[in-house]
């Protein structure tokens, strides 16, 4: 089971520059305990920090696929990380969670499969892409009462009889709230293409989820991070288990990785309830036009 | 009522600890589990990866850039070679969201919750599917 041989065509290598002890803590532990934090407050897994950054960086110039492949696993650290913390504290919504991940799975086997057989460089822009979409959306989202207060209407149809309304404690206000969950089937869609997002890209796909949710299925923004969160780790393993019998988990770097985000998000999850979701969307946002550029640049070669 | 708090900094604090249970009350003690399955799991990784790591600085033979197949584990695990351990614990992070959806499977069941047991099932076939796919 190699590599088949059209994930790295020339120019493109499949080989990583030399590392010692010294580059992996410098160069991969700090960077990924950022990329841990930044994704544990944001909702995301820190891919989509991370797959740029193991990419364009001159010291490491991970060939994409490898990226992808490492951040995947990256990702379920974070994920799991978090998760842990977000189910105890019972900010998760566990049921939808589980119905959502019949989505996002599915999304993820077809994203990884497309990716193992596509050129690169379509990686590169697609990546771009999704990513500018994703800030471009975050930044058009209002905040509205529904970030804490679930709508009043009742529950109907499908949601009625999958029970997703739930209630959940805020920290912050020292306060509990009852919401109500819509559109089931919307947020589904949503999902299914979040699923193919983290699977093609080695991204968590929250940002894609956390929005729906929010918006489209009306569920109160930190429980919409710490459910997207919740889903994110079974999202990347199935497309990090086509990724790894494929050989292209690059252990090294990603075993920094998982300290790194491990030890980020660990930080993460004590700042997320304190921090406004007003602000979370700004420098969400702000990141990701950056993170846009970049790819693209890389993808046409206008960086090395 | 009979530890009612007496000044405003108790207040808020029991106030906290009272709604949190009240929350806390509504969920099964499935969330508990998944919590343990989640946080055990990162933990056993980290712990295999930075053994694997460990090993190769002081042998100092490179840091692999490969992974091995599970198939090919076991016999360099036994030397603990480091590229084996760094591919189980790889291989302990993936495998621990897998964990996670069996343990909710198991949970909806004792719930007897129909329609979740039929949710989690077609999640753990998608798992199982790309395992297949993957080693195909």
């Amino acid at each position: 089971m190699r590599a088949p041989k059209t994930l790295c065509p020339p120019p493109l290598s499949c080989r990583r520059m030399v590392l010692g002890v010294f580059e992996l803590v410098v160069f991969v532990l700090g960077p990924a305990l950022l990329a841990g934090l930044a994704g544990s407050v944001l909702g995301v897994g820190g891919g989509i920090f991370l797959v740029p950054y193991l990419t364009l960086m001159p010291a490491l110039r991970l060939p994409l696929p490898q990226a992808i492949a490492t951040s995947l696993v990256g990702v379920i650290a974070t994920s799991s990380g978090a998760a842990s913390v977000y189910v105890r504290d019972r900010l998760t919504n566990l049921r939808l969670g589980m119905f959502l991940e019949v989505a996002t799975t599915l999304g993820a086997i077809v994203g990884a499969l497309v990716a193992v057989y596509v050129n690169p460089v379509f990686l590169f822009i697609a990546f771009g892409g999704v990513v500018a979409g994703a800030a471009a959306y975050m930044l058009h989202t209002k905040e509205g009462a529904r970030d804490r207060a679930g709508s009043p209407e009742e529950e109907t149809g499908l949601a009625a009889r999958l029970r997703l309304s739930s209630m959940y404690f805020d920290p912050e206000d020292r306060a509990v709230y009852r919401y109500r969950v819509t559109r089931p089937m919307a947020g589904f869609a949503a999902s299914a293409v979040a699923g193919g997002v983290s699977g093609l890209l080695g991204v968590g796909g929250g940002f894609i989820k956390v929005p729906a949710m929010n918006v489209m299925m009306r569920v109160p923004m930190k429980v919409a991070i710490a459910t997207s969160n919740f889903m994110i780790g079974v999202t990347a393993a199935a497309s990090a288990l086509i990724y790894y019998s494929r050989g292209l988990v690059d252990p090294s770097v990603a075993s920094m990785v998982i300290v790194g985000v491990f030890l980020g998000t660990l930080l993460g999850t004590r700042i997320l309830v304190r921090v406004p979701a007003r602000e979370i969307r700004v420098v969400f946002a702000v990141l990701l036009i950056g993170v846009s550029v970049a790819m693209i640049a890389k993808g046409v070669g206008v960086l090395p | 009522m009979r530890d009612l708090p007496r000044n405003a900094a108790d207040y808020a604090r029991w106030r906290v600890r009272v709604l949190r249970r009240a929350v806390g009350a509504e969920f099964a003690d499935m969330n508990r589990g998944i919590a343990t399955v989640l946080r055990g799991g990162v933990l056993l990784s980290v712990g295999v990866l930075l053994a694997g790591l460990a090993i190769a600085a002081i042998e100092g033979g490179g840091f692999p850039s490969r992974v091995l197949e599970p198939d090919q584990l076991l016999g360099p695990l036994a030397r603990f070679r480091p590229q084996a351990l760094l591919s189980l614990g790889a291989l302990i992070l993936v495998l621990t969201p897998v964990v996670r959806v069996a343990l909710s499977f198991v949970g909806f069941l004792k719930e007897r919750d129909g329609t979740y047991v039929a949710i989690t099932a077609i999640v753990l076939v998608n798992l199982a599917a790309a395992f297949l796919i993957g080693i195909l």
